[in-house]
């Protein structure tokens, strides 16, 4: 399998989790902004990323539909949820965490870290914004931040902590960018999450 | 993406409660399993969750027939694949037209210069995903295997476009044939389901400028 992904971003890097979890063989194709490789256009002319390049030229894209699809072809890769309720719930979180998280996690990794190691400005306003958006209580979302918020299902086992699963992949890759900008908000090892989640710079 | 999970519910036969007018309410309600006020969001006795593609995996898990998500390993993937293109981008850009067109004069403002650009910029963004969908209709496991967009059955994506196609048929959109020859007789296909027709009459009437 191929996967082409673009540097940096959450959802390639979800995929590339999953991908790993599963153990199987697989290449990265990184992918600059601007137009897809022609092998990416003729698979998959949206050209959108990630996308997993399958046998008979034939793939999926997005971050989610990739983990979804990996879980299906490999059952026994993660945690699956056990009801019903339990996987709409560890659904919810992997949206959550790759839509609502993600986007804001990695501008501030790459305000953070990849700006100043390639020597480009650094717009403080917008890593601000960024941080604030995930991590600054908020009165739309009665006065609790979206850490606030991800540390909550956590806690109360919306998602499986202690072994990972779909969603645990969703946070993680979200999470690590903060983590590795110095942000102690990610570890490794699953377990930790949820007192990490709510770490405050 | 209300529709979606109404469409679901009605095709699973399972009797539901809508509540719209006490959104907010009710929004406060269960802001605990809802915190981010996401519309639609179900509430099934002590349980809660919202997102319309959450809901509708939970009402596949509640009652599987008709399964809406196919067990073959690629439809899945396939079905997924165009839930989430409805469900996001394209609903982003149905929406401003949506906005423009329907909620605007409801409320009692006319489109205005500024509403058409809206207007503009939604169908000119649908564009690239009309070709996809069409890309869709056209590929070789697809033939003979229609009437819709993933195999021979309704599915969830086909719910999801279906939510898209109603919303801009309401604003009196409609696909161009000529361009997209095999995504008009889709829209057509999806509009005779009788769930949707249903649906589709019923918001007709409310939709409706008094």
């Amino acid at each position: 399998m191929i996967l082409y992904g673009r540097p940096l971003t959450v959802g390639s890097f979800a995929a590339i989790m999953a991908l790993e979890e599963c153990e199987v063989e697989f290449e990265v194709e990184w992918q600059e902004p601007g137009a897809p490789a022609d092998a990416l256009a003729a698979m998959h002319p949206l050209g959108t990323l990630p996308f997993l390049a399958l046998e008979g030229e034939r793939g999926i894209a997005n971050a989610l539909v990739i983990v979804r699809y990996l879980e299906r072809r490999f059952p026994s890769a993660w945690h699956r949820p056990a009801s019903g309720k339990e996987a709409a719930r560890a659904g919810w979180v992997a949206e959550f965490a790759l839509d609502e998280i993600g986007p804001a996690a990695a501008e501030f990794f790459h305000g953070t870290v990849v700006a100043p190691a390639v020597g480009l400005d650094v717009n403080q306003d917008r890593m601000r914004e960024a941080w604030g958006w995930i991590a600054s209580p908020q009165e739309r979302l009665g006065d609790r931040s979206r850490f606030d918020i991800l540390e909550e299902k956590a806690t109360s086992g919306w998602f499986n902590t202690s072994d990972i699963g779909a969603a645990g992949i969703a946070v993680s890759a979200a999470l690590a960018r903060p983590s590795w900008a110095g942000r102690r908000a990610f570890r490794s090892a699953p377990s930790c999450w949820p007192a990490r989640c709510a770490a405050r710079p | 993406m209300v529709r979606k999970v109404e469409y679901a519910l009605r095709l699973k036969g399972l009797a539901y409660d809508r509540d719209t007018a006490g959104i907010y309410r009710w929004r406060s309600k269960v802001l605990e399993h809802n915190p981010l006020g996401q519309i639609p969001a179900l509430s099934h006795g002590d349980f809660s969750i919202a997102g319309s593609s959450i809901i509708c995996a939970y009402l596949e898990h509640l009652e599987p027939e008709p399964e809406l998500v196919p067990s073959d390993l690629d439809a899945a993937a396939r079905n997924d694949w165009l839930v989430s293109l409805a469900d996001g981008p394209m609903w982003d850009h149905v929406r401003s037209i949506w906005l423009a067109l329907i909620v605007g004069p409801l409320e009692g403002r006319q489109p205005d210069d500024e509403a058409l650009e809206y207007v503009t910029e939604g169908r000119t963004g649908l564009v690239g995903y009309y070709d996809e969908l069409e890309r869709h209709l056209s590929a070789p496991n697809a033939i003979g295997k229609g009437p819709f967009i993933v195999d021979a059955r309704l599915r969830l994506a086909d719910l999801a476009l279906a939510a898209l196609i109603t919303s801009m048929a309401h604003a009196g959109e409609v696909i161009d044939a000529a361009r997209w020859p095999r995504l008009a007789v889709y829209e057509q296909t999806l509009l005779a389901v009788p769930v949707i027709a249903e649906l589709f009459a019923e918001t007709t009437e409310q939709v409706r400028v008094k």
